[in-house]
């Protein structure tokens, strides 16, 4: 059945709306990190463009240390989760065994605990090791959080590499590292960059690790954020400029590798 | 057009609806970080939801004890929905 132009119309503008819907919120922090503080209590719409709130944001807090911090614990933590999840996907696609839907079941209900459930375990752990406020800290975390994302969205881009390409590998002498790093690897890299991608969105994203197990060395831009929630008010003007600056740069780097990152989610996961 | 949305595509997607429905659910259960920016559980108690409660418990309060009682009643309720998730996920993978 085909669509007439009518409805091909009302189709386009109720994506847009919906569209719209979604950006509107990034769209008005972006116009009040331009607002002074007055104008951004106010309901007036016309406002003077300003940078004020940007400059008062630099002056009081080290935007580029959180930066750093948050470069760090995003791709170390992608990194850690991809050196695991590689080996387990590959045992879990190419050697299954009676356990292997359960095992894999059993890791993507880990992503079902609410994280705060075993925050106070986690705080402890944490503060008798000394890692409390340490990047090493966060990235084990972060590592551990995405890893049943990871091993998942692994585990269905090897599924369809056909078992017969490792087997000839194994037939010309592949050791097992060889055929994971030779065969597998380039055959499913797009898969793989996907994955890490978007492990590495989500630990730029996260917020609620961050929070609270960093204060001052180790705080990525999450908690560069909630410094400018105070507790006698909040200045909304230079709470949205830091939280711009925070989404920034994910932005950016969303915006260059959309391509890759649907391609990667539609092919595989996804199904 | 319409009715072929309704009475045929909408029934096909029934199933990942439910999924989406319950992984929400389990993941807005958690809601933390937006409270801790915006109103840090305030006024009052208006705004604190079971996450922001403990994190106030532990972190704040230093009360060890009733943050891990409330921690157990988190992991509960988001067992209710994480059982039928699963189950309905496991339904369709194929090993």
């Amino acid at each position: 059945m085909k669509a007439t132009p009518l409805q091909r119309l009302l189709a386009t503008v109720f994506g847009w709306i919906v569209a719209l819907l979604l950006f509107f919120p990034i769209a008005w922090m972006i116009l009040t990190s331009f607002k002074s503080e007055r104008d951004a209590i106010s309901s007036h719409l016309v406002f003077d463009p300003t940078f004020e709130s940007y400059h008062e944001v630099f002056a009081r807090a080290d935007y580029l240390t959180f930066a750093l911090n948050s470069i760090i614990v995003s791709v170390g933590g992608t990194a850690l989760a991809l050196l695991f999840a590689i080996p387990a996907a590959y045992a879990m696609a190419f050697h299954p065994t009676h356990r292997t839907r359960g095992t894999l079941l059993w890791m993507l209900s880990t992503k079902m605990l609410p994280p705060v459930c075993v925050l106070v375990p986690i705080y402890l752990l944490f503060r008798t090791a000394g890692l409390l406020d340490t990047t090493s800290g966060l990235v084990m975390i972060y590592a551990l959080m995405n890893l049943p994302i990871v091993v998942w969205m692994l585990f269905t881009f090897y599924k369809e590499v056909p078992n017969e390409i490792l087997e000839a590998g194994r037939m010309d002498g592949a050791k097992t590292a060889g055929e994971v790093w030779f065969l597998l690897l380039p055959l499913t890299l797009p898969g793989v960059a996907s994955t890490g991608l978007l492990s590495l969105i989500l630990c730029w994203n996260e917020a609620f690790w961050s929070l609270n197990l960093t204060s001052a060395s180790a705080a990525p831009l999450t908690a560069f954020i909630a410094s400018f929630s105070s507790p006698e008010g909040l200045f909304f003007a230079k709470l949205s400029a830091a939280s711009t600056m925070a989404v920034a740069p994910i932005l950016v780097f969303g915006w260059f590798s959309q391509r890759q990152l649907v391609q990667g989610l539609t092919f595989g996961a996804v199904k | 057009m319409f009715a072929q949305f309704f009475f045929i595509t909408l029934p096909h997607l029934s199933r990942a609806i439910g999924v989406v429905i319950m992984i929400e659910t389990i993941f807005l259960l958690t809601v933390f970080a937006e409270i801790f920016v915006t109103t840090s559980g305030g006024p009052g108690n208006a705004t604190t939801n079971l996450a922001f409660l403990i994190y106030a418990r532990a972190l704040l309060q230093y009360d060890i004890g009733g943050a891990s009682a409330g921690g157990v009643v988190a992991i509960i309720l988001a067992n209710i929905v994480a059982f039928f998730l699963v189950r309905s996920i496991a339904h369709r993978l194929e090993v």
